[in-house]
């Protein structure tokens, strides 16, 4: 693009040592139900271009919606007068610095673009995943299901020779389904998603997230209070996921590191987990939620081995922390939208499969608990000290599941969790959706993992 | 500027006409701000960044459609979107009518000139100099992170039935927070700032207080499981009584039925010290503007007198099911930056708890034992009227002083009960989000400890 060109040819002229110039627009449709009826349809086209000028260990950054040449040349302005006065400030100095640009076109496919397809026919759709809800149980009282389509054009060009184009669509579909018996109340959710059309979704894995979502609301309304104490846990794909996200995935951020702010610093090399772990953060997998091949700095993708057979390998890296850490760069970098910089970010991440199957796992547990469903839940980055809610589970007894439990939350140390897994199942799924926020900003990302079985965690809670 | 983002609004609406809309409204809105980061004691990154909109529903049928745009050239592709999703969408028949013609008094001491001029330098020296401060030169400080955003906030909006309105205003946020390390053990403390003008800002002040607290804080015990009075700082005070009024007296939640204060208009819900009023056209107020997100008109309102609940929180959509006048509750987005992105929602404006006539000192100095509590960032449910949430940052107070921090502990409370018990109120008040908040005393809460 040429107004991407003469944005960088102005910031050189003004003194600045590196520039990137990106042009992105995003376009999006939602589809809101709520309790059977329709919320709201909206949509939405953003169009926009930022400026980030580096100087000697510091950035300046500009944004804007116009993408003429006077309101871009305004920003180039602002952002290098904010690095220049930056970096007569800053005390610890470094270049940024890698070793290979890239030029590509990234255009991720799809079978059925969302333009071919009447909102009538999307609408039908979140219509009939309300309707399965209610169908599927009276207790059902309250209910809710998002349609969102998105469509991203980003083009990066940088003046150390990056110039990628990229076209990202994505779908998702969330439901929550709120249950209430005899003043008991529960709630299940369910999503689906991916990147790519409309082809994600089919009528048959549309209500199937309905259906998931409502029977979650109705397992909880006979699930007892789990008393606390410590217990051997399974953790389901999706908890083993989010521990992943959260417990490895954002220590091993390595913004988090530069500033010393994460349980993972100084730790590269040394055994942090039991041998059965392995845990990989991977934006190729084309079928998960956090695919992409080229990140927003324009470097391409590849699998990160963050740890292996226990060992600490790899941190996120993008340009800024790659140079101070002096390490390589592996295209973590992600922005949300041209309002805000690049960060240090996660793809997918997940557990390695292991060989145990799911029988086996249980078969071995004389008195646990099996958890499923994420709540919420977060991990202090500095310490490692971690609290998830799950949403719900059950009890195992003599190698057996039994009754439903809920109120479920696990708390504990991520690196002494780690060295007591001793258990990894062999059906790996990654099919989480997720949005990952950090510093205002949320990016679509996907985690899983499979079964994982840990001999001793803390579960208690407020209640 | 004023004129050039009104009469776009206006353009578009007569294109919505045009295209066979039955009622069309168009708010744009222009973000013009100055964001600086500091990150372990450095500033990070320095931004500028404009964001300009427009965002449009078209109303067919008493279906309601929604799009926006950023180019203003793309204005009538928008509006083409929004009316074909209004024709997809089923009709609303609670649905009567967007906002009439009307006229707006003026508001005042939102917008300063100083904030506008500040160059993207200055804000850097501003920041720079708080970063050379000795206190900070503390070896037990291990990170110092703050964020300073100030800019301008332009919003106007037409519709179909005549509104035409136009406002401008100035913001000024700061948030320092410090982590601090002491024989292995950790603490951190933080402390904000909000403002229309930047004429009384000490961000030196500010950073203090999160660095004293932050030190006084790092001698942490463990309590036993109890009742005990507690004191609300007012960043406490948000999140549990602030939160519990802005959701439960929203009036959509009240008409589903899915507030624990449904049905109470008259009642006496709160003690007899606790009066509440939220005020659209505060002078000053980081929540006032001429008119709300859809262009019904600001005002003042008192919405629990004496303990006595008067009044719910009202759009045009909820005022008319019940045959009532908006009472100006429509905002946009989050944190009073009112987005063309995003549909208009009910939000209390400037909400102010008044304040009661002890200083917060001698509140805490009439305890003998209790809790202070600073913050908490869990929410209430308004549905069940339940609040529980971790201690954030918790102190104890013994014979009239605060001691020790707390560690590991919840908070547990029935709002119903809460508001009820809400004894003393202090003489100080502090803005956060958009709310005037006092220290608040309340009889007794469940404190969870060991």
């Amino acid at each position: 693009m040429d107004i991407l060109d003469k944005a960088i040819d102005f910031a050189l002229k003004l003194g600045a040592k590196f520039i990137e110039a990106k042009y992105v627009r995003q376009s999006q449709l939602s589809i809101r139900y709520v309790d059977g009826s329709l919320r709201s349809i909206s949509s939405g086209d953003d169009e926009g271009i930022s400026i980030r000028i580096f100087m000697n260990g510091a950035w300046g950054f500009g944004a804007g919606n116009s993408i003429e040449t006077e309101q871009v040349f305004n920003l180039v302005e602002k952002a290098f007068k904010m690095a220049k006065t930056n970096s007569e400030r800053i005390k610890e100095k470094y270049e940024l610095k890698y070793s290979k640009s890239y030029k590509a076109r990234s255009i991720i496919k799809t079978k059925i673009d969302f333009d071919n397809v009447a909102i009538e026919e999307k609408v039908d759709l979140v219509k009939e995943i309300e309707r399965s809800m209610f169908k599927l149980d009276k207790r059902i009282k309250s209910t809710n299901t998002n349609y969102n389509e998105n469509k991203d054009i980003i083009h990066v060009k940088n003046s150390l020779g990056n110039d990628v184009y990229k076209e990202e669509n994505y779908l998702y579909l969330s439901s929550t389904a709120y249950s209430l018996e005899n003043g008991v109340r529960g709630f299940g959710r369910e999503s689906k998603g991916g990147v790519g059309g409309f082809e994600i979704i089919t009528e048959k894995n549309a209500l199937e997230i309905g259906e998931s979502a409502a029977k979650k609301a109705i397992e909880q309304l006979r699930a007892k209070s789990v008393k606390a104490g410590k217990y051997v846990c399974i953790l389901d794909p999706i908890i083993t996921g989010v521990f992943a996200h959260e417990g490895i995935g954002h220590p091993a951020e390595a913004d988090s590191i530069v500033e010393k702010n994460s349980v993972l610093e100084g730790m590269l090399g040394k055994v942090i987990a039991s041998e059965q772990v392995t845990i990989i953060d991977n934006p190729l997998i084309e079928k998960a939620f956090g695919y992409y091949e080229y990140d927003d700095e324009g470097f391409m993708a590849r699998p990160r081995k963050i740890i292996e057979r226990g060992i600490l390998k790899e941190y996120l890296n993008n340009l800024e922390t790659a140079s101070i850490l002096n390490m390589n760069i592996n295209a973590s970098s992600r922005a949300d939208s041209y309002l805000n910089e690049p960060l240090v970010r996660m793809s997918n991440i997940y557990f390695e499969k292991g060989d145990m199957s799911f029988d086996e796992m249980v078969g071995e547990v004389k008195f646990g608990i099996y958890a499923k469903g994420f709540h919420y839940g977060y991990v202090i980055p500095s310490n490692g000290q971690y609290t998830f809610k799950c949403e719900y589970g059950y009890i195992i007894e003599k190698g057996g599941i039994k009754h439903p439990i809920k109120d479920i939350s696990l708390t504990g140390l991520i690196l002494e969790t780690l060295k007591k897994i001793d258990g990894v199942g062999k059906d790996l799924i990654i099919e989480s959706v997720g949005f990952c926020g950090k510093e205002g900003q949320w990016v679509r990302v996907g985690d899983g993992g499979p079964h994982v079985r840990v001999s001793e965690i803390v579960v208690g809670g407020l209640e | 500027m004023s004129e050039e983002i009104l009469e776009n609004c206006i353009k578009a609406v007569k294109i919505g006409e045009k295209l066979g809309c039955d009622q069309v409204e168009c708010f744009s809105s222009l973000t013009d701000s100055i964001n600086v980061t500091v990150k372990k004691g450095e500033i990070k990154i320095a931004k500028k960044v404009i964001d300009e909109g427009f965002g449009i529903r078209c109303v067919v049928n008493n279906s309601i459609g929604f799009s926006y745009v950023t180019n203003p050239n793309e204005i009538e592709n928008c509006l083409k979107k929004a009316y074909k999703q209004a024709k997809s969408a089923t009709p609303d028949s609670e649905f009567k009518s967007l906002p009439s013609k009307t006229k707006y008094q003026h508001v005042y001491g939102i917008f300063d000139e100083n904030i506008v001029n500040l160059s993207v330098e200055e804000a850097v020296k501003i920041i720079g100099e708080v970063l050379k401060e000795d206190f900070l030169l503390d070896k037990r400080i291990k990170s110092i992170n703050i964020t300073f955003s100030l800019g301008k906030h332009v919003i106007a909006i037409a519709n179909s039935l005549g509104i035409e309105g136009f406002d401008e205003g100035t913001f000024l946020h700061f948030d320092s927070s410090i982590v601090v390390e002491e024989n292995g053990k950790f603490n951190s403390s933080e402390d904000f700032y909000e403002s229309r003008t930047i004429k009384n800002f000490q961000p030196t002040i500010i950073t203090k207080n999160a660095y004293e607290y932050a030190i006084k804080g790092l001698n942490k015990i463990k309590i036993q499981s109890s009742k005990l009075p507690v004191i609300l700082d007012p960043i406490a005070s948000f999140f549990i009584i602030g939160m519990s009024l802005k959701l439960a007296l929203n009036a959509d939640t009240v008409q589903r039925k899915r507030s624990f204060l449904s049905n109470q208009i008259g009642n006496k819900i709160a003690n007899e010290k606790f009066t509440v009023i939220d005020d659209g056209i505060l002078e000053g107020g980081l929540r006032t503007f001429k008119f709300d997100a859809e262009g019904s008109p600001s005002s003042r309102n008192i919405i629990i007198e004496n303990g006595i609940l008067k009044n719910y929180f009202y759009d045009s959509y909820t005022a008319n099911k019940e045959g009532k006048l908006s009472t100006g509750n429509a905002v946009r987005g989050e944190g009073g930056i009112w987005s063309f992105r995003d549909l208009p929602r009910i939000d209390s404006r400037n909400l102010i708890i008044k304040e009661g006539s002890k200083s917060y000192e001698d509140l805490i100095s009439e305890i003998k034992r209790g809790i202070y509590l600073k913050t908490t960032y869990d929410y209430p449910n308004v549905v069940t009227g339940e609040f529980s949430g971790m201690i954030n940052e918790g102190f104890l107070i013994e014979d009239g002083e605060i001691k020790y921090s707390l560690l590991q502990a919840g908070i547990g409370l029935n709002l119903k009960e809460t508001f009820q018990k809400i004894i003393e109120i202090s003489k100080e008040a502090k803005w956060f989000a958009g709310a005037s908040l006092p220290y608040v005393l309340i009889e007794q809460a469940n404190i969870a400890g060991e």
